[in-house]
This record gives C-alpha cells, structure tokens and sequence, in this order.
C-alpha cells in the first residue's frame, strides 16, 4: 500500500542524514556501531562468465531476503538454520572459512549475531565487503544499553524496515556486480510489493484482537519492533533483555509473574529455537498459554515458514489466537 | 553377619607354616617363617626396622595374604575368624575423626550385631566391662584425639576386648609410652594372661622384650630365634638381626647388646601385593 | 520482616526452588560428611564433573533439555565411581592422578557432545551452574525419592559404613563386605551429585558435598552432632541462598555456595577450641 512510501522518504532521509552528520562511511576500521549508520564502500567485482557472486549470510532470515533480491546470480550461503537461535550462535570452522572467502558478508547487525563479532570485524579490517542489512536504521534503544549499546536488533519483525533491507540488499549488490543492476532493483521491488502485502495482512489479523488485549509476554524482547508499529503493548519478558543468553533473576521472574496476573495476559510467547524451560514456569504459574513463535531463525523446509514471509505470516497467526482473537 | 568358625581347641592358637610375604616389587617381607603360639602365652617380636614385625601381625590377623605358605588360627586360616585382635600402631590411627572411646570400642562388636541392627543393651554392656577391664570407664565419652598415648592404646586394647578376641596382636604399643604407662599396659596383659587370650606384642625395646614376655621371636625377614630370652639373644643372632646398628659386647653374664633401636613406622613404607 | 519472608514464597516456583535447595543442602551434608572425613574431596569433584557426558547425550537423545537428563547423568557418575574406585585399587597409578585424568576427559566429552547441538550455551550455563529455579515438580520427586534412599542407607548401614572409614583394618579383620560398602559408598555419592546438579551445577556440587561438613568437623567432635549439622548449615545455606538471591538478584546456585562457604568461615575463626581466633585469644 501506499503507506509504506512516507515511510520509506522518512527512513531514506534519516540515512541521508546520518551519513552526513556521522561523516563516517566505512571500511576497515569498523566497530559494530559504525556499520549500521551507512553502508559501506563497495567495489565492483569481476566475475568471469557463468560465474555467481559469492555471498554469506548470517541469520536465516537475512538469507532469505537477500535470495530474493539476488536471486540465481548469487551463490548463497547462510550461516544459520532453521531453529538456530542467532544470539546463541557459535561458528564452526567451516563457517569462519565460508566467510572468510565470501565476496560479500550479510550480517543482521546490531550485534544479533554475538558470536560472531570476532570474525566480522577482522574480515571487514581486510576490507572485504561486510554489509549490515540494517544500515540506515535507527534501532530502538535497549533496556540493557550496558550489553547492547548497539540496540535492539530484532528489526525484521517490522516489515517497514526489512523494505530498508531490500534497499541496502539492492544497492550492494549492484555496487558489486553492476552489469546486473537491473536485475536486482526489479527483484527488489517485487519484493517490496510482498511486503506491502503482508504489512496489510498484519493489520488485518491484528484487527480481530480486542484492544485491551494486545498485551505480548515473550521469552526475551524480540517482538518490539512488531509492537511498536501495529500497537500491542510489551508487558515483559521472561529474559529482560533483548538476548536469548541471559538468565532471569528469580526477582525478574515474581515481577513478570505480578504483571502477567495484574493485567490478565493470556498468552505467553517463546522462541521455538530456544529452551521453553523458564517460560513454560511462567505460564504454568500464571495459567497463560503458552504459545511458540519462531523467533530468530525461519522454520525449516516445507512448514510454511520457511521464508521469511511465511514465517511472518505464521506468526501473527499465531499471535492472535493466543491472545483470543480467533483465526 | 558371617559366623565365625568353630576353634579346634585341639589346635595351636597360631601356626605359621613356611609364610613369605612380599611387597609389590616383589621383594620378599616375610620368608619362610614357621612357628607354632600356645594359648595363654605372651610373645614379643623384636627386630631391626624393616625385619617384618607389622607384616608378621599382619599377615596373621589375616589383613596381608601371604605369597606362599598358609597361616592358621585356630586350625583354620585367618579368614575364617573374628576373634582376632588387633591394636595398630598409633601412626596409623586418624585420631581427629570423631568418634569417642566407647564408640571405638563398640566397633568392635559391630560384625557379632549384624545387618541392620543397632547396639543393643548387651553390646553396651560389654563396651561398658570392656572398658572397666582397661581402667577407662571414665573417659568414655572422650573423642579419642583428646587422650594421652598410655590412654589411647588402651582403647584398642578395650575394642579387642570387645570382639571378645581370643588372639590380640599389638604393633609397637609400649613405642613412646612413659614408664608408668607401660606398667599399666602390661599389668592389663597380665590380667589377660589370666583369661587365656594369646599376646603378641612387637616391639624395639630388646630390654622390655626380655624382662616381661614368655617367649621372643627375633626376626629379619627370616626367624632368626624363637624361645626364651637366653636362647634367642645370643650375640650371633643379635649381629645377624641388627647387623651395624648394634654394638655387641661379651661380658661375663652374657651378651650385652648397646643399640641405636628408635623410631617406627619405616616399614609402613611398602606396598605389599 | 516477615513480609520480606513471605514475599517470595507467593511464587510456586520459589516453593520449589526451596523445597529442592533444602533437600538437596541436607543429603549433600550428611554424605559428605563421609567425604570429607575419608579425603574424597577430589573425588567427588571429578565425578561431578564426569556427569556431563551422561547429561549431554540424554539431552542428544531426548531432543533438548526435556530428554531423560536424570538417568543419563546418573548413569555416567555411577559409571565413572565405579571405574575411579576399581582403577585405584591397582596400584601403579597414584588415585589422585588417574582421577584428574578421568576428571578432565569426561569434562571435555561432554561439552564437546553439547556442542554439536546448535542452541546449548544456555542449557550448558544450566547444567553447569544449576537452574534451581526452574525445578518442576517432577525434578522435585526424583530429588525427594533418591535423597530418602541415600539417608536411609546412610542409617542402615551406619555402622559399617564407620568402621570402613575409621578403621579399614577391623573391617577386614571383622570380615565386613568392604569392596561392597566402599562401592556402595561411592555410588551413593553419584546419586547424591546427580540430584545436586539442578540446584548448583556440576561445578559446584564439590562445595555443597564439602563445605557444610567441613564446617561442622569443627563444630563438633562426634559423628552423628557433626551430621545433623551439616545437614542444618546445608539447608540453612539453600534456604538463605535463595532469598539471597531473590533480593539481591544474583545467581542462585552460587548465593547458596557463597553462604554455606561464609558458614565455614566463621565456624574457622570463631569455633570453640578449634577456631583461628580462639588459639589466638587463649594464647
């Protein structure tokens, strides 16, 4: 729809602005932080006939876009599968090497990817292309800005902002490869058509939930980004922060427990690539449902959810019949 | 529990036949040793360190097996009985563990109570004559690191009693005790001469060995003597047993025999197989 | 003040927590009063550690942390108890060094299974540092079912139990089963370090095993006041870790192990007869 176009000036002209007012463009000595401001120098490579692009992606969910954009020019790989939670991913040597002899390295950013932090910054010291997916966007600040200065990173819940990726994905892939520019800018708008789509679908559903109880209780803070666009309300999670691999203080646990019972939430919602263990304690105490999301990584091949719109699709479904709004 | 065989009273008390111990590297400890023990009799094992007294005691009440040759008590091997008594070394003892001198002595009654049960009043009753037997009656509630050296080989002695041993092996017991402390252990010794319980008690002090016990055995490995003191502590045997340790001097009423005799517990060092 | 005591108790899963914290501190106690008077420290921390693997591949098996946890783990520290106790009695190898051997390579095996799972460094901070919070009411019965059997065995065989440990000698001369009570001995630690683990994690079970009953050797000067209390500064200990941790927010396995170590202290500078400030004040 045409909503998302003041969106996307909006956003267009933040990046703009960042990117002057920071004066930082890129390369080698990047740190996390500077890599989401803007994206960074790209050069054309050469590639012989027939020959792909070599790229890597980290989270399911980056490599699901990027395929869409790239389409069959890229040779894709993604680091991470289906239920492999991205903040408690460690890399194989296997992966590092993949990385390592990429043309182009697609990160979530905002430090999602904990564990990979070491390798991304010594390859982008090399000056191989990193590229946040996310540059340009400005992240809402965390609870915890002490562990995440960077902020949270759970962008791809708000399909507003993964039409920033699309852009970034676009522009990257042109840099590197621009005897098929075209190609790729008509990938990306198609693309971006999706997301409309799904944007109204997300509107719809939310819709058939009563206003009073739009109230989301997760395992961790991931569905910020969703709840600041289509109005739900954040009463807490049962990991206080925005990352899978921190422990809940029994205090954090008797606190959410009051909030889930002063303000009858009915559902609780858990990451299906995480231990359900803390959360099903909570529901159990509270008598909430306790319902599974996928969370950062996409669901695997032929549940419906194994592309991000899919996944997206599934999850706002799931969402608004735990919190009874039908389906 | 498993009940103990029945004594052959017609029997030895103790019989070694042609027993070799050896340690772990093979070396022998024990070799060859045969003797015979009559009830009632108290024997003291002398010899140099490292001539196998605590593996004689051992080997005996059955802790060490010997490599060749068989013990008997009894008129069956050391396996077969629980009416043996034995008094360790005070070295050996963990005297920080808590437990009091009654409730050592009650140890020894533990495989006569059985599975599963508790003391019942007859075992305290014999804990409580046991311990009259030794003059200890009233230390009874004393954790055992808190008694004096005469004191605490008195409380094994009472536990033997307790098993109600019919044999009781003592390994260096008079070894630092002061003069009126040993006159108490031996006149318990003697009170248990009266009951006919078997006594043989290793020791370093030649002198003592001589003057209070029936019999002596001089070892080094191998029985060098065993009889009275006169027949067994000849200068031959001596230098045999205490090679450059001892100074042997003939005299008129006999041999007289100047040593360098201290110190325990070097044997302790081996492994035995 | 009682409000501050009642407060957390509202929550169910702080009951539990309790409950757990509590037994656990009691039966770790009693039994490791025996480790510490036969200087099986060591011993015990290695088999704690060697429950990993037995952790690891139940967590392999049953798809994630809802997998058969209890029995994997007690299948490895039984195992591994077993095998230091039969490896000891050799003789060429001194016991400390094969148990440091067996220690380590039973460590890394498990966190090298774990590893090959995609998701563990939550679950392995778990089985590492224990998530008393998250004890179900199954947890709770398995803690409640085996503890009893540890205790009544350390009743039933009381007796024997002592003279094995005091005097290996007797025990022999008195032709007590020793090799079946020194197995039963340490396969009974295995047990006891197996329901530990969800309170403390393996790399702390060692303290709850050693530190109430270190602490009470220097209370007291007899074996049975030294068990009871040990068992009371273990369930002192579990009880005031957790509201430790419950007001102060910090990890609850490591509150407990901190109070029952600062129990210790000051039983070693204050004990009568026995403390450091004692000898210093009568001196």
């Amino acid at each position: 729809m045409r909503t998302m176009r003041p969106i996307l000036a909006a956003v267009a002209l933040a990046l703009l602005m960042s990117g002057c007012a920071a004066g930082k463009t890129t390369s080698s000595a990047v740190r996390g932080v500077a890599l989401e401001t803007a994206l960074p120098d790209i050069k054309a490579v050469k590639l012989g006939p027939g020959e792909r692009l070599r790229a890597v992606a980290t989270t399911g969910i980056v490599a699901d876009v990027v395929a869409h954009v790239g389409g069959d020019a890229l040779e894709l790989q993604a680091l991470m599968g289906p239920g492999q939670d991205p903040h408690s991913y460690s890399p194989t040597p296997q992966d590092i090497a993949a990385v390592e002899n990429a043309q182009v390295v697609f990160i979530n950013g905002f430090r999602l990817e904990e564990g990979l932090a070491a390798t991304v910054e010594t390859v982008a010291a090399r000056g191989q292309p990193v590229v946040s997916v996310s540059a340009g966007i400005k992240p809402r600040v965390a609870e915890d800005t002490s562990e995440h200065p960077a902020g949270d990173p759970h962008v791809w819940t708000d399909p507003s902002l993964v039409n920033i990726w699309v852009q970034n994905i676009a522009a990257t892939l042109s840099a590197l490869d621009p005897a098929r520019a075209s190609s790729y800018r008509a990938n990306a708008a198609a693309y971006a058509r999706q997301l409309d789509e799904l944007d109204g679908y997300i509107r719809g559903q939310v819709a058939k939930v009563p206003a009073d109880r739009r109230k989301l209780v997760t395992d961790h803070d991931q569905l910020s980004y969703l709840a600041a666009r289509y109005r739900f309300e954040v009463v807490g999670a049962v990991i206080p922060g925005i990352t899978t691999a921190a422990e809940p203080s029994a205090k954090d646990l008797a606190a959410l427990t009051d909030k889930i019972r002063a303000q009858h939430v009915t559902a609780v919602f858990v990451g299906t690539d995480v231990n359900p263990k803390m959360a099903e304690l909570v529901a159990k105490e509270t008598g909430a449902r306790l319902v599974p999301l996928y969370s950062g990584s996409l669901g695997p091949a032929g549940s419906g959810a194994d592309t991000y719109l899919g996944m997206m699709r599934a999850n706002i479904d799931r969402i608004v019949q735990g919190l009874g709004g039908g389906t | 529990m498993r009940r103990s065989e029945p004594h052959e009273r017609s029997a030895p008390v103790v019989r070694l036949s042609n027993v070799t111990v050896r340690y772990n590297s093979g070396e022998s400890a024990l070799e060859g040793v045969s003797f015979e023990l009559a009830p009632g009799e108290r024997v003291a094992v002398v010899g140099a360190n490292g001539a196998g007294k605590s593996t004689l005691l051992k080997v005996i009440a059955g802790i060490l097996p010997p490599a060749t040759g068989t013990v008997d008590v009894y008129g069956h091997g050391a396996g077969g009985h629980i009416c043996i008594g034995y008094v360790p070394q005070r070295s050996q003892v963990d005297w920080n563990f808590p437990v009091t001198v009654s409730e050592v002595v009650l140890m020894g009654r533990v495989a006569r109570m059985g599975l599963f049960r508790h003391a019942g009043r007859r075992d305290w009753q014999i804990v409580h004559d046991s311990l009259a037997q030794v003059d200890m009656q009233g230390l009874a509630k004393r954790q055992i690191g808190e008694l004096s050296g005469g004191q605490q080989q008195r409380v094994f002695i009472a536990r033997a009693l307790a098993q109600e041993a019919e044999v009781l092996l003592m390994d260096e017991p008079l070894t630092g005790l002061d003069v009126p402390s040993q006159e108490a252990i031996f006149a318990i010794l003697d009170a248990l001469r009266v009951r006919r319980m078997t006594v043989l008690v290793s020791t370093h002090d030649l002198h003592l060995a001589a003057e209070r016990f029936d019999r002596l055995m001089l070892l080094k490995r191998r029985l060098l003597g065993f009889g009275t003191p006169a027949e067994v502590l000849t200068a031959g045997n001596l230098r045999l047993a205490y090679g450059t340790q001892m100074t042997v001097i003939e005299a008129p009423e006999g041999a007289l025999a100047f040593g360098d005799t201290c110190c325990e517990g070097e044997e302790e060092g081996h492994n035995h197989a | 003040m009682l409000d501050w005591l009642l407060a957390p108790l509202q929550y169910e899963f702080m009951v539990r927590g309790l409950l757990a914290a509590v037994m656990v501190g009691i039966v770790c106690a009693v039994l490791g009063t025996y480790v510490v008077l036969r200087g099986m420290a060591f011993f015990g921390d290695a088999v704690a550690h060697a429950v990993l693997p037995g952790l690891a591949v139940a967590y392999l098996i049953g798809g994630g942390p809802e997998g058969p946890l209890f029995w994997g783990g007690l299948v490895a520290g039984v195992g591994t108890a077993m095998g230091i106790g039969a490896i000891s009695r050799g003789g060429h190898l001194k016991e400390d060094t094969a148990i440091g051997v067996i220690f380590a390579g039973m460590f890394a095996l498990g966190v090298a299974l774990i590893s090959t799972t995609r998701n563990f460094t939550v679950d392995l901070t778990h089985f590492l540092f224990g998530n008393v919070l998250g004890v179900s009411a199954a947890d709770l019965r398995l803690t409640a079912v085996f503890g009893a059997l540890v205790l009544l065995l350390i009743v039933a065989f009381y007796k024997e139990f002592l003279v094995i440990s005091f005097d290996p000698v007797l025990a022999t001369i008195l032709r007590l089963p020793t090799q079946f009570f020194r197995y039963l001995l340490l396969v009974m630690i295995a047990v006891t370090i197996v329901i530990a683990l969800q309170t403390v994690g393996v790399a702390l079970t060692v303290a709850m095993l050693v530190t109430p009953a270190a602490a009470a050797s220097l209370l007291s000067r007899r074996l049975p006041v030294m068990m009871a209390t040990a068992a009371a500064i273990g369930a002192f200990s579990g009880v005031a870790g957790l509201y430790l941790s419950y007001y102060v927010n910090v990890a609850s396995g490591p509150a407990i192990v901190l109070v029952c170590t600062a129990i210790f202290l000051l039983a070693f500078l204050l004990a009568p007869s026995r403390g450091l400030i004692w000898h210093r004040a009568v001196r």
